[in-house]
């Protein structure tokens, strides 16, 4: 029987990394300064477990680089709740594999974001890639189900092809695939960001090679800020299935998700930016308390009111969409202008310009502080197609950059006249 | 309902749409916009 997600939290364990992401949101490294005891952990989970919390998935900085992680997976199992983790899988041997088997670990999502020497240079460590596969080997031995996750972007959009047939060859039985956004060191790097109009060659090739990954049975899923209503829409949210009623449906922050800082502190969604979205702290308020009481995590409430779309500004204001929509990923376009309610990563919105001989760029206005979860503020750009690009930006991603390799030039002409 | 029983009820997860009607209202016309695009 399928699995469907019902309520899950994302725990940021540890903010303590071993590997330097150069576009990691929360600029792991080093730990928090006040990271929950183990004392304070064990009284969280008990927590999630009574607010309704089905499914945990442990994420750091590095999960397993703190010492109590294999407790704290034992006890969310034993709490009734579904354990799964997020790691960069440098350094996961056969006997870690096993204890994460007998602690409960149901399953387990392998960071890859490029081939070998891409994901290497974007995650800051020579050897990354290779241990990643040996984990994944380890994991396969020990009958952990995994899968992986890719950021997309200018530097791994070109190799998503190739990648998808190394995990594929993995075992891997999931990847969940999502865009790379200007969140704490991707906001240093904008130059690695796809720009809106890029969008147009992207959704081509993610539609072309998530086909065939269902053919194969590798479940591809559609990360938040992967859409919106655009021609390949039912495929990727549908994860291959294609119903008619498969496509985005709002942003599900404070609502199904929930996300843990390390310190204690409570988000809508693991991925929204500390400062702006943190309802508040374990150690002061219970985790019943915050979700029901604070803002922070009740902006999505009211839909189909006016307060339920009363954020929304430029395209996202107008867009025909935009009762059910109401401005896709909150955290996407949050941390490219500050404020959510208006997101350019929208592939709809990208051939709405295109029809009309134009196209949105980004260009970064305000550089972020330097903090976790932090963001700058992007102006936006529209101009006709035919302007030119800036002279310096280098990384330009169109399709002609996409790596085809001998085993796509090979495939039925029917994937081709699904593309098409 | 008895104040014990309001306890047990889990917060999460919950609804957006303070209507299942609007809800659906919003979804049916998504869905003609999607298949007429």
């Amino acid at each position: 029987m399928t699995y469907h997600r019902k309520s899950y939290a994302v725990w940021e364990i540890t903010l303590k990394c071993n590997l330097a992401c150069s576009h990691c949101g929360s600029r792991a490294g080093h730990e928090r300064a006040k990271e929950l005891s183990p004392e304070e952990a064990l009284d969280l989970v008990k927590q999630m477990a009574e607010v309704g919390i089905k499914e945990v998935t442990l994420i750091g900085g590095e999960a397993f680089l703190r010492p109590d992680w294999l407790e704290i997976a034992k006890a969310i199992n034993e709490a009734g709740m579904l354990c799964g983790m997020t790691t960069g899988g440098y350094g996961i041997s056969l006997e870690t594999a096993q204890k994460m088997k007998e602690a409960g670990i149901r399953t387990v999502s392998v960071s890859i974001d490029g081939l070998e020497a891409t994901h290497d240079r974007l995650r800051g460590k020579k050897g990354s890639w290779k241990y990643a596969f040996k984990t994944m080997s380890h994991l396969r031995e020990v009958g952990i189900s995994f899968g992986c996750n890719t950021q997309i972007n200018r530097l791994s959009a070109p190799e998503f092809p190739c990648i998808y047939e190394c995990i594929r060859d993995a075992g891997a039985h999931a990847w969940q695939v999502q865009l790379t956004v200007p969140m704490g060191n991707a906001a240093d790097n904008a130059d690695i960001l796809l720009q809106p109009h890029e969008l147009l060659d992207i959704y081509p090739m993610l539609a072309r090679v998530a086909r065939r990954a269902y053919q194969e049975g590798v479940q591809l899923q559609a990360g938040n800020n992967i859409g919106y209503y655009g021609p390949y829409e039912r495929l990727l949210r549908g994860r291959g299935k294609e119903d008619e009623f498969s496509f985005w449906q709002g942003c599900g922050a404070g609502l199904s998700t929930l996300g843990i800082e390390a310190d204690g502190a409570i988000k809508g969604c693991p991925s929204l930016p500390t400062t702006a979205y943190t309802g508040g702290n374990i150690r002061e308020h219970t985790l019943h308390d915050i979700i029901k009481g604070a803002e922070e995590l009740r902006f999505n409430l009211g839909a189909g009111t006016p307060e339920g779309t009363k954020h929304l500004w430029g395209f996202c204001k107008t867009c025909e969409y935009a009762e059910l929509c109401r401005g896709g990923c909150s955290w996407t376009a949050h941390v490219f202008f500050n404020k959510r309610g208006n997101n350019p990563y929208c592939h709809h919105r990208a051939l709405v310009h295109a029809k009309q001989g134009m196209r949105e760029r980004v260009v970064p206005k305000v550089k972020a502080q330097g903090l976790p979860f932090d963001n700058g503020e992007f102006e936006l750009i529209v101009e006709p197609t035919d302007t030119l690009l800036p002279a310096n930006d280098r990384l330009h991603f169109t399709a002609n950059s996409i790596q085809w390799s001998e085993g796509w030039q090979q495939e039925p002409e029917f994937y081709y006249s699904f593309v098409r | 309902l008895p104040s014990q029983d309001v306890e047990k009820i889990p917060l999460l997860p919950r609804s957006a749409w303070n209507s299942q009607l609007g809800y659906l209202k919003v979804l049916l016309k998504a869905k003609q916009v999607l298949d007429k695009s």
